[in-house]
């Protein structure tokens, strides 16, 4: 483990540098928490929704209850299905009379108008329209609806959310991972006396990559956690004032963002340290050694 | 085969100087050597071709069984921890202390800590430094910094040193300890010690076989 130890000796020895590296990283991740914030808010948002998220599907009139099962069955096995729950005549007629308040004897007809019917839940609020669409051309349905604008709406907003932050993301990832790189180059070119005499007296390349790459992945990793407890602290008072200002809306829950911000950032932050350093040794370190 | 077994070794730097020509001698394990010749003979340029620091124009240099010049990269670290040598300018890292700079081969041989700790508290003993151990190596005088520099050539007990001038800088009394220390470790550990020096005075207190270079030949070997 001595070189967790020149890890951080070296880490100590630079602060301005590492310095600058653990903001552009500590950044990112503050970006990145943002994100995550409003992709879990949008999923709680599809939770609650949920019966305007569901998609409505009526069989054609002139279609068996054998047949009507076996698609039934058929369309639990798709992969964006959650849920589906099958509706008879009979069922459907009940729903009706209970929803208008009416008797049996409120409604003479003879026969049952009602078809068939399926009431699906998806796995994703996102999935609605495909998942209508792929119903629809099953050729057995009359009818394929859900909850038209408010959906549509819904599933737009989240596209644009999960666009616009995919190529944040992607942008900030790769400026931060940019610093890192040339930070971790500085630094190697810094140490490049001292790397060289660790070469010419037998080291390896291994023994001198190890104390760099753990160096970049500490500060990697030092810059996610604190931005992580940084966001912890932002978040639980931002909820806080927003459930107290907007009681009826659905905000996640201040645990629910715990798990996934704290995995993201010290995995991303982890990662953008140990591939920034891996990509510095690479371009540097045979020069240095040459 | 001898243990260090120089062919014909040609080497012509890529300004055009012509540092060694036509070098052909052998070396047998145990031998205490002294390597003389005026600056620029080149005295260092065949130190570096042992150590593989730069490689022959022409030529074969050998050492026990494997080629020295033809050996892949991946095995250049395990020549090198055969060997302790003291470089001309040193080379230690000044920003660290004289036990850091002291252990390096021992870490880097994977040694355990507390066998590291054992052998360089002899050799700080040997070479009186146990009160600097924890200085900074810019805090020392040229004298201690050379002792340092001996004793991290010396603490992984190699089976070839090389030292490149290193009474350059010191006293004659000094020098004199120095090269004593080197001949002492040839005889113990029956290892080869290859001095380079233009000292006489020390030349001429201990026992050994003299390699003379001159504008890149060897012209004697006494």
């Amino acid at each position: 483990m001595g070189f967790v130890r020149d890890a951080f000796h070296n880490l100590r020895r630079r602060p301005s540098l590492v310095l600058i590296g653990f903001l552009s990283i500590f950044f990112t991740q503050l970006i990145v928490n943002i994100f995550i914030f409003g992709y879990l808010e949008m999923q709680k948002m599809g939770k609650f929704s949920g019966e305007s998220f569901t998609i409505k599907a009526y069989f054609q009139p002139d279609i068996s209850m054998e047949k009507a099962q076996e698609i039934t069955q058929q369309l639990k096995k798709y992969p964006n299905v959650s849920k589906i729950v099958f509706i008879s005549q009979e069922e459907a007629q009940e729903k009706f009379l209970e929803y208008f308040n009416l008797n049996q004897e409120d409604f003479p007809l003879e026969e049952n108008p009602f078809p068939l019917s399926l009431e699906v839940i998806p796995t994703r609020v996102e999935s609605i329209p495909e998942l209508a669409s792929q119903i629809k051309n099953t050729g057995s349905f009359d009818e394929v609806i859900y909850g038209g604008k408010n959906v549509d709406v819904f599933v737009k907003f989240y596209h644009m959310l999960l666009s616009v932050g995919s190529i944040v993301l992607f942008l900030v990832f790769i400026f931060s991972l940019i610093v890192i790189i040339n930070l971790i180059r500085i630094s190697i070119q810094s140490r490049k006396e001292e790397i060289s005499v660790f070469h010419l007296i037998g080291a390896t390349e291994t023994f001198i990559r190890q104390p760099i790459i753990t160096e970049g992945f500490m500060e990697g990793l030092f810059a996610g956690s604190a931005a992580f407890m940084l966001s912890i602290v932002v978040f639980h008072f931002l909820l806080d004032f927003l459930q107290a200002a907007f009681p009826f809306f659905p905000w996640i829950n201040f645990t629910e963002l715990i798990l996934p911000l704290l995995t993201v950032d010290t995995f991303m932050g982890g990662v953008v340290g140990l591939l920034g350093s891996l990509i510095a040794c690479n371009s540097v370190l045979k020069e240095v050694l040459k | 085969m001898a243990f260090i077994d120089f062919d014909k070794v040609y080497k012509i730097y890529t300004t055009g100087v012509k540092a060694l020509q036509n070098v052909s001698f052998s070396i047998e394990e145990g031998e205490f050597i002294f390597l003389i010749g005026p600056t620029g003979a080149g005295k260092t340029t065949l130190m570096k071709l042992i150590n593989r620091e730069e490689l022959p124009t022409s030529g074969d240099i050998w050492f026990e069984d494997f080629r020295i010049n033809q050996l892949d990269d991946a095995y250049l670290p395990y020549l090198r921890r055969n060997l302790g040598i003291i470089f001309q300018d040193l080379k230690l890292i000044p920003s660290r202390s004289v036990y850091e700079n002291l252990i390096f081969p021992l870490q880097i041989m994977g040694i355990k800590k507390n066998l590291i700790s054992k052998l360089a508290n002899g050799i700080l003993e040997m070479l009186e430094l146990q009160d600097r151990k924890n200085h900074l190596v810019e805090w020392l005088s040229g004298g201690e910094r050379q002792k340092l520099g001996l004793g991290r050539a010396l603490i992984h007990q190699p089976r070839l040193v090389l030292a490149d001038e290193p009474t350059g800088h010191l006293d004659l009394c000094s020098a004199y300890d120095l090269v004593k220390t080197l001949y002492l470790y040839c005889r113990e550990e029956k290892a080869t010690v290859i001095v380079a020096t233009h000292n006489d005075r020390v030349l001429k207190s201990f026992p050994g076989r003299i390699l003379q270079i001159e504008r890149g030949r060897l012209v004697g070997d006494m």
